[in-house]
């Protein structure tokens, strides 16, 4: 009697692997299936993965002879990369390094995605022909779905090979894949499209250059720079004080029933849409800086229009206080008991128990908070964008300002050429930007948590 | 017979109420100066409790509600014009387990003498050896005042603790359970230490282990359902309980 021995699987080792190779080759059929649908007017063009890398062009009937347009390089990567992609992940497989080829499978059934990212690109060719473009269209033909499904079965397989796991883990964890893999690829993305600009200006000129005037070809973000740091940096030093304040107070001080209504109302900060603290700050801080500093000029001898690196901090220190709060106070109310009654059997009052024990052992939540607030107010857009002025300008405190993110939204609709790729360089800074702050995050937290570790 | 002693602390009908749980019924306490008095008694019988109102801890209870005189050095700690915090400078306390501040060793010693206005760096520097001779741990922490204190072991980090509330220079000093977190031999240590500390300060232990009771105090009040059974000297208590529940409890039939 076999009461508890495995029964004999379906698939086995063997099998699952025969399968992960006829689904690469299918994977690999399908980018010479067209997969991809460009329509251009009255042309119709239905590509194939084959054509983009082999370079072939699209001529438009409507521009005449020789008019013909181009598939951008970021197609032609993704399209590599999507064609490589499952024959590296047959070599991990072969190799046995499963969990890497299935990451391989799942960069090869998305890239595809990827193409869609270039219809900017197409349309700016389209715009330099001098045709008039009322319909242009990219999307995707069934092939599409085709590479996408079997892409996420054979990562699913590979990930299935690895030991006696059990499938439905295997799914799970290629989803995981999947969104890791879409990070990557719009890290790509935005290097792709970023780097060609930031080298063509020069990486010195474009980061350091003073001059914003793409109308006459300069292209420097040193003031955009300074003032999303600058803006970040003020709505850090008046957002930090209050938050850290408040939810020392929802955490040490006020009544439970205050607390819980204190806290809602924080947490109805957070869900506020941007565009709201937009309004509020058009219509009740810009006035009021206009008002209370009226017939003052700025350094640069401009008036005070009220639009300005103040009311950019303003507004932001208020959106970053939710997060700042909210941090804070967790952490705060991680502090161990034992503290707080051993400051006080000391006969230290509330007031200097909190400043001189509480904070100071919460101070990695609150600084991963800080971090987090940061993270928020330099990539804040739309509220900046109604109260900064978007004048470039040496940032001051007073003057109309325009920030990185703000820089990015005013010119995209119109810009073209060298001016939107800068654009996108401006994205890349941002990016790397925001990255450098998670990281920090990650840093600190991680650093909080070997703290408490060593507390226990 | 012993020559009496002065009461350090003396207890007056005290009732204590959590909500509607009557925690303390009609206490009545004199504890001698310069003395170990060790509360003993089951769990959830108030020992704690009693000990924590003697420096008032049970203000930080939500509905927590007091009736009743508690006198230090013939002081009632409970009129309102009280201010807690010199109260709680005169009465140090040791929690149940070590609860060293997430700071250096000297910071912890140090943190007492600074929020009650010390600034001087030579006095802080005096304060911190005197406290941590007192609790016989300098030799073994002088060269590394500067760590963090959690790098110590539970004894040491307990011993720590005493000398921190040592640091405030209190005349009374009140221990809750501080050796139930120990292993033994950090255990003995720490009684050794009370012994030598029953020299300057009015010590007041709670324990749960009534051999540590016999071995270190002077005097035992048996606590039983909020209510003191039995309090008088730890010798004749142990050898003659007056009252049968207490010779019960200490001779093993529950608790």
């Amino acid at each position: 009697m076999e009461l508890f021995l495995e029964k004999k699987k379906f698939f086995s080792q063997n099998k699952k692997i025969f399968l992960i190779m006829m689904l690469s080759i299918l994977m690999l059929m399908c980018f010479l299936l067209p997969y991809i649908q460009i329509i251009i007017n009255k042309d119709n063009f239905c590509v194939t993965g084959l054509d983009i890398l082999a370079g072939s062009k699209l001529g438009l009937a409507d521009a005449g002879d020789g008019a013909c347009i181009y598939f951008p390089n970021i197609m032609r990567i993704s399209v590599l990369l999507g064609v490589l992609s499952p024959l590296i992940g047959v070599l991990f497989i072969l190799l046995k390094k499963h969990v890497l080829a299935a990451g391989s499978f799942i960069v090869g059934a998305i890239t595809p995605i990827f193409s869609l990212l270039t219809v900017s690109d197409l349309k700016r060719q389209i715009v330099e022909l001098n045709i008039s473009s009322n319909r242009v269209y990219i999307g995707f033909i069934w092939p599409f779905f085709l590479i996408l499904i079997f892409g996420l079965t054979s990562a699913v397989f590979s990930v299935w090979l690895n030991g006696g796991e059990k499938l439905a883990e295997a799914v799970f964890f290629c989803f995981a894949l999947v969104s890791v893999g879409l990070v990557l690829l719009i890290t790509l993305y935005m290097i792709i499209s970023g780097l060609p600009a930031i080298i063509e200006v020069g990486v010195f000129n474009f980061l350091f250059g003073s001059e914003w005037n793409p109308s006459c070809g300069k292209y420097g973000i040193l003031y955009l720079i300074l003032a999303s740091l600058l803006g970040t940096f003020g709505a850090v030093i008046v957002g930090v004080p209050v938050g850290v304040l408040t939810a020392v107070f929802l955490a040490e001080i006020s009544s439970k029933k205050v607390a819980v209504i204190v806290r809602s109302i924080v947490e109805l900060l957070a869900g506020i849409p941007s565009v709201i603290y937009g309004f509020f700050g058009m219509m009740i801080i810009v006035p009021f800086i206009r008002n209370v500093f009226y017939g003052i000029r700025t350094l640069s001898q401009r008036p005070v229009v009220g639009d300005s690196l103040l009311a950019v901090i303003l507004v932001l220190a208020i959106m970053v206080l939710p997060t700042i709060i909210s941090t804070a106070e967790t952490s705060i109310r991680a502090i161990p008991k034992s503290y707080k009654e051993a400051s006080l059997g000391l006969g230290a009052t509330r007031i200097q128990t909190i400043f001189k024990v509480t904070l100071p052992a919460a101070k990695s939540g609150i600084l991963s908070g800080i971090v987090l607030g940061v993270g928020r107010a330099i990539g804040e857009t739309m509220a900046v964008i109604m109260v900064a002025g978007n004048i470039v300008n040496f940032p001051e405190l007073l003057g109309s300002v325009r920030l990185l993110t703000t820089g990015i939204a005013i010119d995209m609709a119109y810009s073209s050429g060298l001016f939107r790729q800068c654009l996108f360089g401006i994205g890349l800074v941002l990016f790397i930007f925001i990255m450098i702050v998670n990281i920090s995050f990650m840093k600190i937290s991680k650093r909080g948590v070997q703290i408490d570790a060593t507390n226990r | 017979m012993k020559k009496e002693k002065k009461n350090k602390v003396v207890i007056e009908n005290l009732n204590l109420f959590y909500g509607e749980h009557h925690a303390l019924k009609n206490i009545n306490l004199k504890i001698p100066e310069k003395e170990i008095t060790a509360f003993i008694g089951p769990s959830g019988c108030g020992k704690s409790t009693c000990l924590k109102s003697i420096n008032r801890m049970n203000d930080l209870v939500d509905n927590c509600r007091i009736e009743g005189k508690v006198f230090i050095s013939d002081e009632n700690i409970y009129d309102p014009r009280t201010d807690v915090t010199l109260l709680r400078k005169c009465a140090g306390m040791v929690f149940q387990t070590p609860n060293p501040f997430p700071m250096s060793i000297f910071d912890n010693v140090a943190y007492g003498p600074r929020i009650h206005g010390v600034k001087d760096k030579k006095k802080l520097e005096e304060i911190v050896e005197r406290s941590l001779r007192g609790a016989a741990i300098w030799d073994d922490l002088k060269d590394k005042l500067k760590k963090s204190a959690f790098g110590l072991s539970g004894g040491q980090q307990q011993r720590l603790c005493i000398a921190r509330a040592l640091a405030i220079e209190p005349d009374i000093i009140l221990m809750d359970e501080p050796t139930s977190a120990l292993d033994p031999i950090s255990t003995l240590k720490i009684e050794d230490l009370m012994t030598e500390l029953r020299k300057k300060y009015t010590v007041i232990v709670v324990t749960h282990n009534m051999q540590q009771a016999t071995r270190i105090a002077d005097k035992t009040a048996f606590f039983l359902m909020g209510e003191v059974i039995e309090y008088s000297d730890t010798e004749s208590m142990f050898r003659k309980p007056a009252d049968k529940r207490t010779e019960n409890y200490i001779t093993g039939r529950f608790g």
